[in-house]
């Protein structure tokens, strides 16, 4: 397993420019805006880091134990060299879903969002345990604050977590009532005719059957002259 | 016998062709209407925007807003939606709930809306909607705020 570090495993703070770098290299041309998705990306991995479900930097360890990884996370929290992992290993650690979501705040396609936590994660776990232990979960948007703080003008402060509390939400319901268009029976015709004609299936009859209800008692017997109601094609979602 | 024959040839040609047009009316067995199968309840179509005509109607999709926004998703049910549940479930882009909603569904084509207000304003995000009906995904939009 090749090692990653980039030779700063003492230090205290990290130039963003570090992290911005190593996204860069990641993600290539999806790298629209390196300083602003690094730092998406490491917010939303402190995030995750400090969910009580995930256990910090410890639950992180044991989630990529189960995965195989175990000598990589110890190697990130330890003093030595960090070891790498592959977008394909992040993600089957960390669950798809998770990967999608912190890709999509940092505005990257989940793969090349893969790729740039593959990157970045190892960096972020050593640089938050310079002891070679495991701080507390929530303690670290602390530290990660004190890991990227004072370190110039592209040093971003943190977002702070978006208050919704008091969104005010309503719902209703509408009966839709307008047909969309009318059909005269012809000789010949059956409700599966006609639907096979307005919606590519005849399966559909029932569609027809239903906004007809007033007219057709028996889906089987229509006559020359009826004129349907036939309701509108409906998009896809 | 000749009669009785005829007959009974009539009634199966009758039995043997559904739904097919005819001129005389329905045998006294044919299948009563309940009989017919059921579509399921099905989401047609889901569309944002931040207005709704009064039958439950984005009026102008679109999947930016400002921050004073309210947004609006309309959905199409047909099929034979009555006593389903039509649910919407709002998320800003770092996983935090914004908002959830339930609609119970009447009987033919629903037009349901929800919507969602923030005085004091939006954060500038992603936004995803996820529509649900009866529990089961039904399909979603995502959106963002500027």
């Amino acid at each position: 397993m090749m090692d990653c570090d980039p030779g700063m495993g003492s230090m205290q703070e990290v130039p963003m420019g570090l992290f911005d770098e190593l996204l860069r290299s990641a993600v290539g041309s999806q790298a629209s805006d390196p300083s602003g998705q690094s730092r998406s990306l490491l917010d939303g991995l402190v995030s995750m880091l400090e969910e009580p479900s995930f256990g910090g930097v410890d639950g992180l360890a044991r989630q990529l134990e189960q995965r195989g990884l175990g000598a990589e996370a110890r190697s990130w929290i330890g003093t030595g060299s960090n070891r790498s992992v592959t977008p394909e290993q992040i993600t089957q650690a960390l669950g798809a879903q998770r990967v999608e979501s912190l890709s999509g705040r940092a505005g990257l396609g989940t793969a090349a969002g893969a790729a740039a936590i593959a990157a970045l994660l190892p960096v972020l776990i050593d640089k938050l345990t310079p002891q070679g232990s495991a701080p507390g979960a929530g303690s670290l948007g602390g530290l990660l604050g004190g890991l990227l703080g004072g370190t110039g003008a592209d040093a971003a402060p943190a977002r702070p977590r978006a208050d919704f509390s008091n969104v005010q939400s309503g719902s209703s319901t509408h009966l839709v009532a307008e047909p969309d268009a009318f059909y005269t029976v012809a000789s010949g015709d059956s409700l599966s005719r006609i639907a096979k004609r307005f919606y590519g299936d005849g399966n559909q009859w029932r569609r027809i059957f239903d906004a007809n209800r007033d007219q057709i008692r028996d889906p089987d017997l229509i006559h020359p002259g009826q004129k349907l109601k036939i309701p509108s094609v409906s998009k896809p979602v | 016998m000749r009669v009785h024959t005829a007959m009974a040839l009539a009634l199966l040609a009758l039995v043997g062709c559904h739904r097919e047009e005819k001129s005389e009316p329905p045998p006294s067995a044919s299948p009563p209407v309940s009989a017919a199968p059921d579509l399921p309840a099905r989401v047609a179509w889901i569309e944002i925007g931040a207005a709704a005509d009064p039958n439950g109607r984005v009026t102008a999709p679109s999947s930016q807003f400002t921050p004073k926004d309210t947004i609006y998703v309309s959905v199409l049910t047909d099929g034979q939606p009555s006593g389903s549940t039509l649910s919407a479930r709002w998320t800003f882009e770092d996983g935090q709930v914004v908002s959830e909603n339930h609609e119970t569904l009447g009987p033919d084509r629903q037009a349901t809306e929800f919507h969602i207000a923030k005085a004091d304003g939006w954060p500038t995000g992603r936004y995803k909607v996820e529509i649900a009906l009866n529990g089961q995904p039904a399909g979603s939009k995502e959106f963002e705020v500027r």
